[in-house]
């Protein structure tokens, strides 16, 4: 719709008004056609030979007194040319075989019982007057009317005002309910696909603004709300990226500082406690990274970046043990899967003893399996587990190395970005299993394309 | 005293680079301190400088075209300290030339143990004719390239390596089809990654066979040698 309309004719409500206005017009305009020309239909039967017409000249004719007569037959026959109305002195017999003459159920309606109508013989006609038929009507006073006479027919009802109004009331609804479900659907079912597809990290395409001026508004709306969310969620994260990196500074000169602390057991707290900062704005900045500074996808080898997490971890004294193919191509993000599978082995071995990772592959996709034998975790703290700064403890202690409990949610970030999942699972005995499901289908597709790039 | 080295420590924050100076000292090095990037030619044209240790992020001229500019006139050891996850800057600094890279908050004796390394690399090579370390190897179809860090498989996968596997395979592709002691691989991977120390070569051989070897059993590439430690057999190209 075009921005120069003017602002009436661009609302919802002005447009339906407009189009039920214009349909009663269409409606009206084809009745008033339909009418003048069923009475034009009408018009000229009356001159062939109308029978209601004839019963109105046969009263006439019964009415006037006989000396009259002769006169008015004259003129008549002179008006009606075709109706060929003739006075008889005696009545005609009836045609023979003749039987019951639907014709003359019309006539009889409105003449019987006062006069006698009979169909009289007729000749063979041929032509337009194939149909005419012949009748007498007997007067009460003995004279008979012969005339001849046009059957009525059915059609000039059939296309009547009443079934042309009802047929194109039937359409303009019609008409009407698709044009309503189109202008409404549409612009509702963008705004659930841009609802949707709504990603803080990706490019926001604008929801067009245009249409009825009610839907435009929405868009405009939705538009600035989204704009707004964004806006909100990045200063929010410029906040948070602001202090990790700030921080970096002042943790440096600690851990500097640390090593000139004589005592052994202040400085090993120290260190402990510097570690201890230093992977939480690790993990904030990595948190908070965002998709132009995230890597490229690239073909790279699951199982040896499975078993690099996990020598990792054994080096540091941890049971940590991979189980599954030696190799496993996939496209993906390769430091970004080697972060997300630490954290949950580094989750796995702070609650656990024994930790085991599994890779299996099927037919479309591959799923990393997390297992310890810790104590699980409640089926109803599950999914909060993977929210962002939530941690397995009510309380928020700081006395371990579990940071701000962004462990499970970078993780799950980083397998939603692979266009996968990350779900928590309790493991038969006892204990949890974390586990990582890629789809191997797109990771096939991209690896064409990282194959081209590289 | 002169055989100590002089460390030139390029860093805006103060408090760090005296702390940096501080350390260093007392860990038998001679140390300068500056602050802005302009001052690095006139110590390095007062004194002989045997390394320096560059913070990227300066102001005025940042620590990148400070490193481009030091390394068209000087083949002086870099290491340069960045922020965690500038990966652009790590990459682009050892890009640039610079020969290690630690990231902040860094542990001071890790920065020490760099500095050695690096000045016993540049020593070495000093004495050798080869001169700039080549940034990639090739080998049967494998690449490892030495400034991004990876090494990709012959259909162009990467495979996921420690520092330490890394740096052991460095060191295998700069000196292929020789017989490697076990000491001389500490050797030349020490300082690479902190932690290597106590760690046997044994077990990042078998794990590097693992991720490298059709069959990590009956290894072809990394052949062991009775008696004398290891070899590395493919052909190796520089890419």
């Amino acid at each position: 719709m075009s921005p120069g309309r003017s602002f009436f004719l661009n609302r919802i409500n002005a447009q339906l008004a407009i189009l039920i206005l214009a349909s009663l017009l269409v409606i009206h305009a084809v009745i008033t056609a339909s009418i003048f020309f069923s009475n034009r239909w009408n018009n000229a039967a009356a001159f062939d030979g109308d029978p209601a017409e004839f019963v109105s000249l046969v009263r006439l004719v019964a009415g006037t007194p006989a000396d009259w007569r002769a006169p008015l037959l004259k003129q008549i026959a002179h008006s009606f040319p075709d109706l060929k109305l003739q006075a008889a002195t005696v009545m005609p017999p009836p045609r023979n075989g003749a039987g019951v003459d639907r014709r003359l159920d019309f006539l009889n309606q409105r003449l019987s019982p006062v006069f006698h109508v009979v169909a009289a013989p007729s000749v063979a006609r041929s032509g337009r007057d194939a149909a005419m038929f012949d009748v007498a009507v007997r007067l009460p006073d003995g004279t008979a009317l012969k005339a001849r006479l046009r059957p009525r027919e059915g059609l000039p009802f059939l296309i009547g005002p009443i079934t042309v109004t009802v047929l194109f009331i039937v359409i303009s609804v019609t008409l009407l309910g698709l044009w309503a479900a189109r202008a409404l659907h549409r612009p509702l079912s963008r705004f659930a696909k841009a609802a949707d597809g709504f990603d803080l990290d990706g490019e926001i395409t604008e929801l067009p603004e245009r249409g009825p001026e009610e839907i435009r508004a929405v868009a405009k709306a939705f538009n600035q709300m989204r704009e707004r969310i964004k806006k909100l969620v990045d200063d929010r994260t410029r906040m948070l990226a602001a202090m990790g990196h700030d921080l970096r500074t002042p943790i440096t000169r600690l851990r500097l500082r640390s090593e000139f602390i004589a005592e052994k057991e202040l400085r090993a707290q120290m260190l402990r406690d510097l570690d201890q900062m230093r992977a939480m704005t690790d993990g904030v900045l990595s948190f908070l990274r965002d998709e132009q500074t995230r890597e490229a996808a690239t073909s790279m080898d699951l199982a040896t970046t499975l078993q690099t997490v996990c020598d990792q971890f054994a080096d540091l004294g941890h049971a940590v043990t991979y189980e599954g193919p030696a190799h496993v191509r996939i496209s993906g993000r390769p430091d970004d899967l080697q972060r997300a599978v630490a954290n949950l082995v580094d989750n796995a071995t702070r609650y656990g003893t024994h930790t085991v990772v599994r890779l299996t592959r099927s037919a479309d996709c591959v799923c990393i399996a997390v297992e310890d034998d810790g104590p699980g975790i409640p089926d109803v703290r599950k999914d909060a587990m993977l929210e962002a700064f939530v941690r397995g403890e009510a309380a928020r202690t700081m006395d371990d190395r579990s940071g701000f409990g962004l462990g499970l949610s970078i993780a799950r970030i980083i397998a939603e970005a692979h266009g996968g999942a990350l779900a928590l699972r309790d493991r038969t005995q006892h204990g949890l299993i974390a586990c990582i499901t890629l789809p191997a289908a797109g990771l096939q597709m991209q690896t064409a394309v990282a194959a081209k790039v590289a | 005293m002169t055989k100590l080295p002089h460390i030139l420590v390029v860093e805006d924050d103060r408090e760090i680079s005296g702390l940096v100076a501080l350390y260093l000292r007392s860990n038998e090095c001679r140390v300068t301190v500056t602050d802005s990037g302009r001052e690095v030619y006139r110590l390095m044209n007062d004194s002989r400088i045997d390394l320096i240790v560059l913070d990227l992020m300066l102001p005025g001229e940042d620590g990148i075209s400070l490193c481009r500019r030091l390394r068209t006139t000087s083949q002086v050891p870099i290491v340069i300290l960045t922020g965690k996850g500038d990966e652009v800057d790590r990459i682009l600094g050892l890009e640039m030339g610079a020969d290690d890279y630690l990231s902040k908050p860094f542990n001071p004796r890790e920065l020490l143990a760099r500095i050695r390394a690096v000045l016993r690399r540049s020593a070495i090579s000093a004495l050798s004719p080869v001169t700039d370390a080549p940034r990639a190897f090739t080998f049967l179809g494998w690449r490892i390239d030495r400034v991004v860090r990876e090494l990709r498989d012959p259909d162009g996968a990467r495979i996921a390596l420690t520092d330490a596997e890394f740096g052991l395979l460095q060191a295998f592709c700069e000196r292929p089809g020789r017989i490697l002691s076990r000491d001389q691989l500490l050797e030349v991977t020490q300082g690479r990654s902190a932690g290597l120390f106590e760690r046997s070569i044994d077990v990042l051989v078998s794990r590097l066979r693992r991720k490298i070897e059709s069959d990590p059993h009956q290894p072809s590439m990394i052949k062991t040698v009775r008696s004398g430690g290891y070899m590395f057999t493919p052909t190796v190209e520089i890419a």
